[in-house]
């Protein structure tokens, strides 16, 4: 699904990923550790297509098209989702419009038909029931007034709208108790399927006894210096990065 | 014109105003303005309101939504002669191309105008490098039983909205749109009615 040839990128001269190699395949999850400044959520913005980041050298390639040559809302439509680390507050567009534009948008460049408000409205009581909101969610301004919490749920509730074929979720388990972070992890893993994959940024193991990942990969000074499975996690959370 | 009871009007600018209000107690007066321009029109408006008798209310929205060499200066300025009134202004210029605008809002509050509460908020999007805006808010207060602010700022659309935006499958044209609407709703919402809402909004999206 998502192959990173030699990816190299730098922001304001500074070359952050130097030479990022990784396959992702249908039904897989992949964790993505590291010491701070590693490259983290670099790897994530450059892939969603953040413009402040310029890539230097290497090739990514997603569902077989070229990713980077793409707009960030065409690697949208294209099935690639990021959820934020910091979601923006965008006062008086409420999230009943912003989701039903985005989802249809994106069948609208599927070639499907739009649906119906009906549906639309239904859908979004199942994705917010999942994912234990509000049912006031609908009319409030996207994320303006959120709790932290109430934002990174709403990451993932618009994640489980979209139906993305990659998700790549950056520290959605920053800055949540106990209680959200279960539930923000079943509802990484109610969305999960053999079709889709999906790629966790994160400093901390705990996150992966909620999520199980399939691989976990530590990234130091711009590159993976190791692969291993979900014991790896475990490793590093006793042993640091150190000893690496 | 002296006004008794509500009075409410919605105008479609579309070159000079001169408009008085003379308020006796307990009337309301709402107005609104639509100052809606991609060609070259100039425009300017003076609204003024007079609350004469006690108890009034004052309500004026201005939307200028202006593209091509337009332009609009628009003058509301609220008079509080005596006590217990309430006066809201609140304003929204969008300008693009080589647009220019100019929001002068004046509440003056007399010194025997006690318990009033007087609320001015003008906020102005600038979405070209060659549009212009100039503002000049006052707020004049001799009373000193009352509750008044006022505040203004002036800028361009949040690109990092935009981008969150596009990443969830939006377009720019269209996150540009719905931000660019979601700016002028505190003029437009009032309205009520939401044929009159969506009648606004087909004329500035024309």
């Amino acid at each position: 699904m998502l192959e990173i040839r030699n990816l190299h990128a730098s922001i304001e001269g500074k070359e952050i990923l130097q030479g990022i190699n990784l396959t992702i395949r249908e039904g897989e999850i992949h964790a993505i550790m590291g010491p701070n400044g590693a490259g983290k959520s670099t790897l994530g913005a450059v892939l969603a297509g953040h413009p402040s980041y310029l890539v230097t050298q290497g090739s990514v390639t997603f569902r077989g098209k070229d990713l980077l040559n793409m707009p960030p809302e065409q690697r949208a439509r294209e099935g690639l989702f990021l959820s934020f680390q910091y979601p923006v507050e965008i006062p008086g567009v409420s999230m009943v419009n912003f989701l039903r534009t985005a989802v249809n948008d994106k069948r609208k460049y599927e070639g499907s038909t739009p649906l119906s408000a009906t549906q639309f409205l239904k859908e979004m009581r199942e994705k917010k029931q999942l994912l234990e909101m509000a049912d006031k969610l609908n009319n409030r301004s996207v994320n303006e007034g959120f709790s932290g919490g109430e934002k990174k749920k709403n990451e993932i509730f618009q994640m489980a709208m979209l139906q993305p074929a990659l998700a790549i979720l950056d520290e959605i388990d920053s800055g949540l108790d106990i209680d959200a972070l279960r539930v923000v992890a079943n509802g990484v893993n109610a969305c999960h399927t053999k079709d889709n994959a999906c790629l966790l940024i994160t400093h901390y193991q705990r996150l992966l006894d909620y999520i199980v990942p399939d691989y976990v990969h530590v990234l130091a000074n711009g590159r993976i210096i190791k692969t291993g499975g979900k014991e790896l996690a475990h490793e590093l959370e006793e042993r640091g990065y150190e000893w690496l | 014109m002296v006004v008794r009871g509500t009075y409410q009007d919605v105008f479609l600018c579309e070159g000079d105003m001169q408009l008085v209000y003379d308020q006796e107690a307990g009337s309301i007066v709402r107005l609104f303005f639509f100052a809606i321009d991609a060609g070259d029109r100039e425009m300017h408006i003076n609204v003024e309101c007079n609350q004469i008798g006690t108890g009034c209310k004052t309500e004026i929205y201005t939307l200028a939504y202006l593209g091509g060499k337009s332009k609009c200066e628009f003058a509301a300025h609220i008079n509080h002669k005596v006590g217990g009134g309430e006066s809201k202004q609140i304003s929204r210029f969008v300008l693009k191309d080589n647009a220019t605008g100019f929001y002068d809002g004046q509440v003056i509050l007399a010194s025997n105008a006690q318990r009033v509460d007087a609320l001015q908020n003008n906020r102005n999007l600038l979405l070209s490098d060659n549009a212009q805006m100039r503002i000049r808010p006052t707020l004049e207060i001799y009373a000193d039983d009352v509750k008044a602010s006022h505040g203004t700022s002036t800028g361009q659309l949040n690109e990092e909205a935009i981008l969150y935006m596009r990443q969830r499958g939006i377009s720019r044209e269209q996150a540009e749109k719905m931000l660019v609407e979601a700016f002028m709703a505190e003029c437009i919402t009032p309205l009520g009615n939401e044929k009159r809402q969506e009648d606004i909004l087909r004329m500035i999206r024309s």
